[in-house]
This record gives C-alpha cells, structure tokens and sequence, in this order.
C-alpha cells in the first residue's frame, strides 16, 4: 500500500506541491493528470527519492520515502519522462548492470532477464545494441529496467512521450498487464483518453494542490452535479421537452432538434427509469435514452484553469 | 560475527564485479576505438625511444659515464613522459564518465537503484583507473628498454611505476568532486584540469620552496622529504630514500601511498557527500575524516617540518629555538586549503534541496550534518583540531606556546571567520541557489583577499618598513608577509575580529530578512 502524506516541496517562495495526500492499494493504476509544471514530476520524484520532500512523506507498505530511502528503492522501478539509455552495451548487458545494481542474485540474472524482456515483448532484440533500438522498445526497455528486481511500486513519468500510436497502444497493455499483476503503477501523462482506458484511479494537480482524487467514475461524478440526459424520439421533441419540464427531479431541458433534447436530472438510477416509463405512457415514441457522462477530458478542463507556476 | 561478515560482502560488492565499473569496462573496450588508441600511444612511445636511442648512439665513441648519465635521462625522459600523459588521461576520464552520465540523463535511473554513493563513485573510479593503469602497463617494454640498457634498476622502475599510479589514482581522486557538483561535461573537465594540474604546479613548488629553505636552514640532509613523492617532480626517486619517524625509518613511497590513499578516501567521501541530502552517512563521515585528516596531515607536515629543520622558527624567518610566529605561519599555510572548503561551509539558500537551507547561523548539534548553521562551529573546530595537533607535536618537543603564538592563531582564526561571513552574506544576494551563492563567495573571497596586493605592493614597493604601515590597515597582510611586531599583530586581529563581526550581523540580518520574505509569499499562496 502506498500512502501520500501531506506531500509538500517548496523552492523558496514557490510551492511546486502543496500537501498532497491519497492513498493506493496494490493493483491500483493511478492516473497523475496536470498541467506542464503543476507538480506531476515533483511528485514523483520525491516519491521516486531523488528529491527530499520539504516537509511530509509517503509511505511504501511501511517503509518511509524520507527516513528509508534505500528500503523504498528496493521496491520502486522508476521511469523518468527524459530518461537516456547506454548506447554502447547490448540489451542484455543493460538489464545485467541494474539486476546487478539491484542485487538480483548472479545465478537467478539470465532467466530474469529472459521473463523481463518476453514481458516487455523484447526477447528478439537481446543481443542487439540499446543503440540499434527504436524510440518505443527503449522506453520499452527503460520499463524492462524497471522491473528486473520486481518492484512493488512503478513510478512511470510520461512514459508514452514521443511514442507513435501502436507502441502507445502497446504500452498500455503492457501496464494494465503490471496491475493486473498487483503492482501500484502511477502514471503521469497528457493524453488524458488513454488515462481513462486502463487506470482505475487518477488525480488531478495543479500549481501543486491535487483538486481531485478517485476512481474514474467518481471524479467524473464530482464535477456533474446533475445528469444530463439526451432523448431521442421519432418525433415531438418539443412537447416532450415541455412534457418534462418542472416534472420532479428535472432541473432543465433543453431542444437539440425536432426529434432529440436534453433534461438535466438530479435524481437516482430509479426516479431515472420512472421519468422513462411517465414518457412512453405519454406516448412519446423514446427511439434512444443515454445518459451523457464527462469524460476525463471535461473533468479536467472543468478542475484546472491552466494555470502554471 | 555477523556485522563482520555483511560488511565483508559490502566491500566485496563494492571493490570486485562492482556494476558501474563492469559496464564501463565493457563499453571501454568496445569497439575499434580503443584498438588505435592504443597503438598510436604505442606507436608514439616506440617512436620516442627509436628517436632518444638514436640520438644517444650518434654521438659515437663515449665514456662509460657519459653513456650512463645520457642512459639515465633517457629513462627519466620516458617517466616524464609518461606521467604527463597520466595527468592527461586521469582527470578527463573520471570526469567525462560522470557527467556524461548527467547529461545523458541515465544517472536519476543509477540514483533510484539501491546503491550506495560511494559503490558509484568506487566503481567510477575503477573503470577509471584500471584506463590509467593499462596506460602504464603498456609503456613497461619502453621502459624495460632502459633498463636493459643501464639507464635504471629495476627497483627504480617499480618505485617510479607504483607512484605514477598512484599519482594517477590522486588526479581521479581530486576530479572525482569537481565531477559531481559540475553542471555540464565540459566544464567538469576544465576545471578538474585545473584542479590536478593546480595541485601538481602547487606541490611541486611548494615541496621544492620547502625543501630548499629546509636545506638553507641546515636540516638534516641525508633524507629525501617524503611529500616530493606526492608530486610529479619527483617521480624518479631513489629506491632507499626514506624519512625517519621517531625512532622509525619509514620508506618515502609507504608514506606517501598512505597519504594519497587518505587523500583518495576523502575525496571519494566529499563527492558521496555532495550527492546525498542533509545528515545522510557520507556527509558525516566527510565531517570526521576532514578532522581527522586535518591532525594526521598537521602531525605529519609538524613532524616533517621539525625532523627537517630541527625548529618551526625556519619558516618564521628566525633561524633558532621554538618561534611562535613560525609556528603561526605554519599554521597559516597549512590552513590555506580551507579555501576550497569555505564555500561549502558558508553558504546556504532556500530555493533548492534541503540540505543547504539554514535553520539558524550557529548550531554546534549540526557539526556534522552538512546543514549551513553546522558550518561555523565545523570551521572553529578545523581549525581546533590544526592548533591542537600543531602546539601538541610543538610542545612534544620540548616548545612552549607564548602569548604572540596565541594572538597570532586568534589573527589566524579571524581571518577565516571573515572569509566564512563573506559566504553567509553572498548567499543572501543570491536568489537561484547554493551554486550560486558559492561562485559568488569565491568571487568576492577573491576580490577583497587578491586584489589589493598589487596596490599595496606598488604603494610600499614591498619594503618591510613602508609595509608596517600597512599592516595596520589590512588585517589580512598577515597572510603573505611575516609580521614579527606583536603590537601591530594585536591591532590587526582587533581590525579582523571587528570587521568579521560586522560582516556577520550584517549577513544574518539579511538572512533573517530573506526568510521572513519567503515566509510571507508562502502564507500569502496558502
């Protein structure tokens, strides 16, 4: 388990990460989601204990981020956003050094290595120079780094930067793969759609303070106080809006065209099926009736207002 | 038991099949690269000896004497030769290796895996030296040429072959900091050029000044200094030559082995203390050995300085007895290196990591933390330890401290606590961080500690009476020339103390000042 707590790191008078506090269970795949300099890289690196937090911590199933340092590097694989690999040693040679580095035992190196390059669907290029490799397998290497000693937290900086849309794709497997496998994996990125794909908890920063925090679903529920939903019918979109509106629940409609609306809807998931029910018994003939939900995108757009340090 | 053996396999990890230094190695030797640098070093070396043999020949018919004498520079030619390639390839490589790793953004991955700065550092190290080394090995058929030929003995060879190294392992050693605090690769090879080739230029001389006037003074002569060995002056050294300790006669390559292998741990420390945070093990155990060092090397240069001379009064000027004021400016000497120290004791700032913010100005429970405030009580106690260690031998043997010995360290001690308020109050200009802070207070140190000497040196046209006066108006004269008045000594160190005083109210007021500034803009954001 990994708990944030109260997070904090100041450059003099700037506050680069304001407190920052939640918490994530093993196979949890987090979604860090801000703006260029809100305080993702910060975060993670003071996570990742290259940086010493100004005050606060985290906590890695027990292990302190400031008073155990090397406790916490045993059990992270970190991936930074900029990150170079050697050019001159061969793939296998570069997984050798950091199993060496994180005291993999001699005998039990090769076969490691092996798992960690058919994870990385890197098996074929073993022999090959890191220099020889494309953009995609080094991040994909940069990943198989990290996991040689089998960490219980990856911390992962933009890790699909500069990667065209099948290695994006690719990559995306492969961490929905690590959770699967019960790791805590944060991610941090701008490409907030993939987010959505296959984390199942994201946080939102800015200028430092995380503004919201949750399962997907949950953060998208916070910004939409009420439910939008969108009705088609064959025709009479506009009695329908009028039949609707000031019924119970409803706090708005709105025409979109002869045969679709919206009404804005507070109630449950029942009152919901009963507002259905009330206008087919009126003889509206319904064709569709979907609830439209925000996505990470709006949630985004709705939190932040872009403002940087 | 136990705590034996996990330490057993913590070096073992560290110094045999250390990773840094295993994949240096393989990307060393990689490559056709390597292959032609070599020959063509081999090739030059060949070509060397062709050209000094064919010389030697060419002068025909020879005496025995003659021969050997042009036999015997030849063989000093090669060493020459080959130290100066050693301090070439040294520096560049330790150098390079490290930050080309920063600038290759490859080490934050080295930094988040569970490894030690010093198994970093040593395997650095390592991979470097083991470059020096086949460099050495390489030229051995040269130089077994001269052997074969009678310009050396073969115990000559070793002795000048194992200092070459060793001097190669101290130039790593020297550029192993350098590397690690610079920004970018170029720089961090400039300036660790000048650092080992400061360090050569600086020993050479100073061995050579201190020998001399050590002769002048009619010290005993029979014995070689040890320290020459330290220095690429005197790589060609005698097998037998040695220094007595006591009632030890202690050959001059031991010692001086001893002394850069400490030399070489320190620096290994200050570089794994410059990359840790506030307290950590490195920047603690830097605090130690710098004290510790500072007695041996003070005992050391103290006993050199006595078995030498037979007084401490040769380097005051005085020729006779137990003299105060050269025991002074042997101290006074033996302090200078504070210099290279003085910034990172002085300087603090609050925009970057956490180990250089102060939490006050004096706090003896930060020692050896590494924290700003621990930097003043750090700097009484090096200086301590040098007057303690020093008076100790003094005493030892036969001396006695007097009053002006006394004034003259006070002088001493102020001078340094001006230079340190200098970097207290350069960092509260400085608005981008410790780095800068510290390039500030070099600068200003070097602006008010240099540049008056050519002025005062034109005004008194370097005349001990036109000088008196202005000893009485620059504290810091004590510094390049001998003042033997003790009533102009006193007056100087009341202008000393009074002026660092000033200095340091000043700079903690602006401290102060800077934190209630950022402290006010943090509670606004909040």
């Amino acid at each position: 388990m990994l708990e944030v707590l109260g997070l904090r790191r100041v450059y003099g008078s700037l506050i680069a990460v304001n407190g920052i506090e939640f918490a994530l269970q093993p196979g949890d795949i987090f979604g860090f989601i801000g703006s260029n300099g809100a305080g993702k890289t910060t975060t993670i690196r003071m996570l990742a204990t290259l940086l010493e937090p100004t005050s606060g911590t985290a906590r890695l199933n027990g292990f302190d981020v400031v008073k155990e340092p090397m406790e916490i590097k045993r059990r992270i694989g970190y991936m930074p956003d900029f990150f170079g690999l050697y050019d001159d040693v061969k793939v296998w040679e570069y997984l050798d050094f950091y199993s060496t580095l994180y005291e993999v035992p001699a005998r039990e190196r090769p076969s490691v290595i092996d798992n960690v390059l058919e994870l990385t669907d890197l098996s074929i290029k073993k022999d090959s120079f890191v220099s020889t490799l494309s953009r995609g397998m080094q991040q994909r290497l940069c990943l198989a780094k990290c996991l040689v000693h089998d960490p219980e937290l990856l911390l992962l900086d933009e890790p699909a930067s500069g990667l065209d849309p099948r290695a994006r794709a690719e990559l995306k497997q492969l961490i929905a793969e690590l959770g699967r496998m019960g790791k805590i994996v944060i991610v941090s990125s701008h490409i907030l759609p993939e987010l959505a794909d296959f984390c199942n908890t994201v946080g939102i920063i800015e200028r430092g303070d995380l503004m919201a925090f949750g399962s997907v679903r949950d953060v998208v529920k916070t910004i939409q106080a009420a439910k939008v939903i969108e009705v088609h019918v064959i025709e009479g979109a506009g009695e329908g809006s009028m039949f609707l509106h000031g019924k119970p629940f409803v706090t708005n409609t709105h025409m979109l065209g002869s045969t679709t609306f919206k009404v804005e809807f507070e109630g449950t998931e029942q009152d919901q099926a009963e507002m259905l029910k009330s206008l087919i018994d009126a003889g509206f003939q319904v064709t569709e009736f979907r609830e439209e939900s925000a996505d990470l995108e709006d949630v985004f757009l709705r939190v932040t207002t872009g403002a940087v340090q | 038991m136990k705590g034996f053996a996990e330490w057993a396999r913590a070096q073992r990890r560290v110094y045999l099949g250390n990773a840094t230094s295993v994949r240096d190695f393989r990307a060393q030797l990689r490559g056709n690269r390597p292959i032609l640098l070599w020959s063509i070093y081999l090739g030059l070396l060949v070509l060397f000896v062709v050209l000094a043999y064919s010389n030697i020949v060419a002068q025909g018919q020879q005496s025995v004497t003659v021969v050997q004498v042009s036999l015997n520079s030849f063989y000093k030619s090669i060493l020459w030769m080959l130290e100066v390639m050693v301090a070439l390839v040294a520096p560049v490589i330790v150098a390079m290796s490290i930050q080309s790793e920063v600038q290759r953004k490859s080490y934050d991955l080295i930094a988040t895996s569970p490894v030690t700065p010093k198994y970093y550092l040593i395997g650095k190290v390592l991979s470097g030296y083991r470059y020096v080394l086949m460099l050495i090995f390489l030229s051995l058929p040269v130089t077994a040429a001269a052997v074969v030929l009678g310009g050396a003995t073969y115990g000559e060879v070793f002795i000048s072959y194992f200092m070459i190294a060793m001097h190669g392992l101290l130039y790593i050693a020297i550029s192993l900091p350098i590397a690690v605090i610079s920004t970018k690769v170029v720089p961090a090879v400039i300036y660790s050029y000048v650092a080992c080739w400061g360090y050569a230029l600086f020993a050479s001389v100073g061995a050579a000044m201190y020998m001399s006037r050590a002769m002048w003074m009619g010290g005993p002569q029979e014995e070689a200094p040890f320290y020459a060995l330290l220095t690429p002056a005197m790589i060609e050294t005698p097998v037998d030559a040695h220094t007595t300790l006591g009632q030890f006669s202690v050959p001059n390559w031991i010692l001086a082995t001893a002394v850069i292998l400490v030399i070489v741990r320190f620096m290994v420390v200050g570089a794994g203390s410059a990359m840790t945070r506030k307290g950590s093990k490195e920047t603690v155990s830097l605090r130690i050995h710098g004290l510790a060092i500072t007695a041996v090397l003070t005992g050391i240069a103290a006993l050199s300085q006595f078995s030498l001379t037979g007084t401490f009064g040769a380097i005051g000027g005085s020729s006779s007895g137990f003299d105060a004021q050269g025991l002074c400016i042997f101290f006074t000497v033996l302090s200078l290196p504070l210099i290279f120290a003085l910034p990172n004791l002085s300087t603090w700032s609050y925009v970057d990591e956490h180990k250089h913010r102060p939490g006050g100005m004096f706090d003896l429970r930060q020692l050896f933390s590494g924290a700003p405030e621990g930097g003043l009580p750090y700097l009484f106690a090096l200086l301590a330890t040098m007057f303690a260690v020093g008076s100790g031998v003094l005493v030892y043997f036969g001396g006695a401290i007097d009053a002006a010995g006394i004034v003259y360290f006070v002088w001493l001690t102020g001078c340094w606590v001006f230079v340190w308020a200098m970097g207290w109050l350069a960092s509260s200009f400085t608005r981008t961080g410790a780095g800068t802070a510290k390039k500030s207070h070099i600068a200003s140190a070097v602006i008010i500690g240099l540049l008056p000497w050519p002025f005062l040196s034109i005004v008194t046209a370097m005349s001990r009476s036109d000088w008196s006066v202005v000893f009485k108006i620059y504290p810091f004269a004590g510094f390049l020339y001998n003042v033997s008045d003790l009533d102009t000594v006193v007056l100087m160190v009341f202008e000393l103390w009074v002026a660092a005083a000033a200095l340091t109210i000043w700079a903690e007021f602006r401290r102060r000042s800077v934190v209630s500034l950022y402290t006010r803009a943090l509670n606004a954001r909040q």
